[in-house]
């Protein structure tokens, strides 16, 4: 009989026979081993063609169960939701579904688990969403969580863990799971991430995410490895009725005359070099040129350093950090969330106006702290760099500042999104600080070209 | 262990070439290791914000940067950092910045939020100097970890390090490797091929050269076969000194390398049996004195005996793809009918290792194997069938070469 195996990520078909034949093409002769092999992402290609032929097989290959309960506390979902779930069942389990931040993504996802009933995997980027979904999974399910990740290494039928675990331990766990989530699914196109997906046999697939675009136009891929788009609603056809109502003001400011000198001398010593080699950054290869070039020689090198430096005090100014300090006293009964580009700064701004900080090196226990005091109050304002620019949960907040930023649209989508959740009747506002006569305001340009900011 | 992006290599005709230290480069190399490690042994007990400026304002060219950055990555890998605050920095920060957050809120309109009086408020209540509260705040940061230990050794063998770790990083891009590997006894190709299973990597035995010490391996990962990914780069970094334990091999890796991920090939060679790493596969006959004592005695003992049979040490691997292998300690060849018995000693270590010899022989090891195994293991000769094309012959004490015979006599008929 035609025996199914889940090895390392892959599916191996031995014994196929005359049932070779029936086989997708994902599955292929591997002289190593002598049988048939496929990536695991296509077993259920494999079962439904073995059915569909009533070829007898042996399944030792899927490890995963039905779970032994549903939701035990229910939530009556919102229209769109249940469209999503509608849609995601009539594309047989497979699908992403793009709703802006705030709009309720998660109960989504808690509903298909709810609806398929298997052992599920949740893949987040970062560790502040793992605890998140840990917490709306077990109050959820009432079962016991297990948690991949951050120094745990805890399975269960309802496992969380990041991205990064998941392309790591997927080779292992890969059988374990009926269902994967991908959570800010956005991420997993890519060399790496995307082994997460297709060293998984689980059938059921399902992405989240408000952004699916990537720079790269790798979001092609996302069909292949979760499914085709089953749902779509923009922030602008949400806001008012499921988002809150919100603002957006770009604050100009000025650099000191210190300042200007230092920046113009340095963005002139960069610009000089780059003239020089005939560099063009409305090329696709412009920087990629630029790093390779400041690299070979001590010119080079001090034209890097002149870019960094130039870019450091735009990005920086110290009219900025007055700004803030004015913003943070007139919100001063508010929820506010700093937003820096970098940790330094984010670690600048914490120790200069006495505000918590979460960066990528703040521990488990006290992001919980810091983002449970912003929820209650006892902290009106917090600083980070880039760990929460996506999906962490702080329904009151309701000011985002952004002093510094890169020119991606999603991130500042994102960090719109950390502000926009439906609390009471709550208007939020974002804040975005720029150097004037800056590069910076071309940044700022680039990542506003969104119809959230239009 | 170096990342790829400190790989000192050059791209030319689809290869990717190590630069080699060697006359004043090496010198070089070594001139800056013996600068770190004097900063590295002056500065123990400094926090790491004051020791990377340090290593970091040692005089290098543009051209040495990489090789700077290297020689720092496996001296920092090698220091004991930890971070030894007076305070718990969680708790003071959780306590400054709710007090911060209280005199906020409290403010009238126009006033100013005073920072000065919340540290200064905080650092009376804790018997603390204000210096003494803003050095404690962030003092878990990595850049506040203070070194307890400095690295040991010589610079000289910091640079050698330095090298063995360079050929590791580019193995961390590289998708599948073929070895040429010659073990000089049975028992080092069996450690290589446990390491190779214990990094859960797949291998094909390719055809062997005639007339060539060795074995041909190809080896990468179960998915390898689906897509060209750096996924098991990482275990065939690590199967590098299970390599140079070997007496000689030459490796080829497929890389995919950079940020464009081209595809690239790399090469490297060595093994504790070659001095100086030849171009060359090397070809070195087997050496007897290598063999384990009851092989050895057992090789001595049958040629007292007079036999049809020649013996010489086994140089090959049985392989059954999809099954298992073995590898034989020594082989016996018939001087009439040419026709040959591999012996292969598995002792009394696992009888695990048994079955799995039974396993292989009866899904279709054409090979005749006699697996001489000790009493101690509990295992009956009769497990393997007369008709089969091997056999087990279980010992007490020592292997006796008369048996041996007998039973290679029987398997060559």
């Amino acid at each position: 009989m035609l025996v199914l195996a889940f090895v390392g990520g892959t599916l191996e078909i031995r014994d196929a026979g005359a049932h070779a034949a029936l086989l997708p093409s994902a599955c292929q002769w591997d002289p190593r081993t002598r049988c048939h092999r496929a990536p695991a992402l296509a077993y259920a290609d494999v079962v439904r063609a073995l059915h569909a032929a009533k070829a007898p097989y042996d399944d030792r290959a899927r490890g995963y169960e039905e779970l032994p309960q549903g939701m035990r506390l229910r939530r009556e979902p919102r229209p769109y939701q249940s469209e999503a779930i509608a849609a995601w069942r009539a594309a047989r389990g497979r699908g992403v579904v793009v709703l802006p931040t705030g709009a309720g993504k998660t109960h989504v996802a808690l509903m298909a688990i709810d609806d398929k009933r298997r052992n599920a995997l949740v893949v987040t980027p970062t560790l502040d969403l793992v605890r998140q979904w840990y917490d709306a999974l077990r109050t959820t399910f009432g079962l016991p969580v297990g948690l991949v990740g951050g120094g745990e290494h805890d399975v269960r039928a309802l496992t969380v863990t990041t991205y990064d675990s998941a392309h790591l331990h997927m080779e292992h766990l890969g059988a374990r799971f009926g269902l994967l989530v991908f959570d800010e699914a956005h991420h997993l196109p890519g060399a790496s991430y995307a082994l997460a997906a297709r060293l998984s046999l689980a059938p059921f697939r399902l992405g989240l995410t408000a952004t699916p675009e990537r720079a790269d136009g790798r979001e092609s891929e996302l069909e292949e490895l979760i499914g085709p788009i089953v749902l779509r609603r923009d922030v602008t056809e949400l806001a008012g009725e499921f988002l809150a109502d919100y603002d957006v003001e770009t604050i100009g400011v000025e650099l000191t005359a210190d300042e200007r000198a230092e920046y113009d001398h340095e963005r002139a010593l960069y610009r000089g070099f780059v003239a020089r080699n005939g560099i063009r950054f409305d090329r696709p290869q412009g920087w990629g040129e630029f790093v390779m070039l400041s690299a070979r020689s001590d010119d080079g090198r001090r034209a890097m350093r002149a870019y960094q430096r130039q870019r450091e005090l735009a990005f920086g100014a110290k009219s900025k950090l007055e700004a803030l300090g004015e913003l943070l006293e007139l919100h001063r009964l508010d929820r506010a969330i700093v937003f820096t580009q970098d940790n330094a700064t984010a670690y600048r701004i914490s120790r200069r106006f006495l505000v918590p900080v979460i960066t990528h090196q703040t521990k488990v226990r006290e992001r919980s702290e810091i983002l449970e005091g912003l929820s209650q109050g006892s902290y009106g304002a917090i600083v980070t760099s880039k760990v929460l620019n996506e999906g962490v949960d702080v329904p009151e907040a309701n000011v985002a500042i952004v002093v510094s930023g890169s020119g991606s649209v999603r991130e500042h989508v994102q960090r719109l999104g950390r502000v926009l959740r439906k609390k009471g009747d709550k208007r939020a506002v974002l804040y975005e600080l720029v150097t004037e006569a800056t590069s910076e305001q071309y940044t700022s340009q680039r990542r506003r070209e969104h119809v959230a900011y239009r | 262990m170096l990342t790829a992006d400190l790989v000192q290599a050059r791209r030319r005709s689809g290869k990717l070439h190590l630069a080699r230290l060697s006359g004043k480069a090496r010198a070089r190399a070594i001139e800056l290791a013996e600068q770190y490690l004097a900063i590295l042994r002056a500065q123990r007990g400094e926090v790491r914000d004051v020791v990377e400026p340090a290593l970091a304002a040692v005089p290098t060219s543009a051209s040495e940067r990489k090789l700077a950055l290297g020689l720092r990555k496996l001296l920092d890998d090698a220091c004991s950092w930890e971070a030894a605050p007076e305070v718990d920095p969680a708790e003071l920060r959780a306590e400054v910045f709710h007090r911060a957050a209280e005199a906020r809120r409290a403010l009238a309109d126009e006033a100013r939020f005073d920072r000065d009086a919340v540290v200064t408020e905080i650092a009376g209540a804790r018997g603390l100097s204000v210096e003494q509260l803003e050095r404690a705040l962030f003092a878990d940061l990595r850049s506040a970890f203070r070194m307890l230990a400095a690295p040991g050794g010589t610079a000289e063998q910091l640079v050698d390090r330095y090298e063995e770790a360079q050929a590791q990083a580019v193995l961390l891009r590289a998708v599948r490797v073929v070895v040429h590997v010659d073990c000089a006894t049975a028992g080092e190709a069996r450690a290589l091929f446990r390491r190779l299973k214990f990094q859960r990597l797949l291998y094909r035995v390719l055809p062997r050269v005639e007339d060539e010490h060795g074995y041909d391996l190809e080896i990468d990962g179960p998915f390898a076969m689906f897509e060209a990914s750096t996924k098991y780069g990482l275990q065939l970094a690590l199967l590098l000194p299970a390599l140079r334990d070997c007496r000689a091999f030459s490796l080829e890796a497929e890389l995919r390398w950079g940020k464009e991920r081209e595809a690239l090939t790399f090469e490297t060679s060595g093994g504790w049996g070659v001095a100086e790493a030849p171009a060359s596969t090397p070809g070195a006959p087997a050496d007897e004195s290598l063999l384990p004592d009851e092989v050895a005695t057992l090789l001595s003992r049958f040629r007292a005996l007079e036999s049809p049979f020649r013996v010489g040490l086994a140089g090959e691997v049985l392989d059954l793809p999809g099954v298992g292998l073995c590898v034989p300690d020594l082989v016996f060849e018939h001087g009439e009918t040419q026709r040959r018995v591999y012996l292969e000693v598995l002792g009394y270590w696992s009888r695990d290792a048994v079955w799995k010899r039974v396993e292989l022989v009866r899904a279709g090891l054409p090979q005749r194997v006699l697996f001489a195994v000790s009493a101690r293991l509990r295992v009956s000769e009769q497990v393997l069938d007369d008709e089969l094309p091997s056999a087990l012959y279980v010992y007490k004490g020592t292997m006796s070469a008369r048996v041996v015979l007998e039973r290679l006599e029987a398997l060559s008929r």
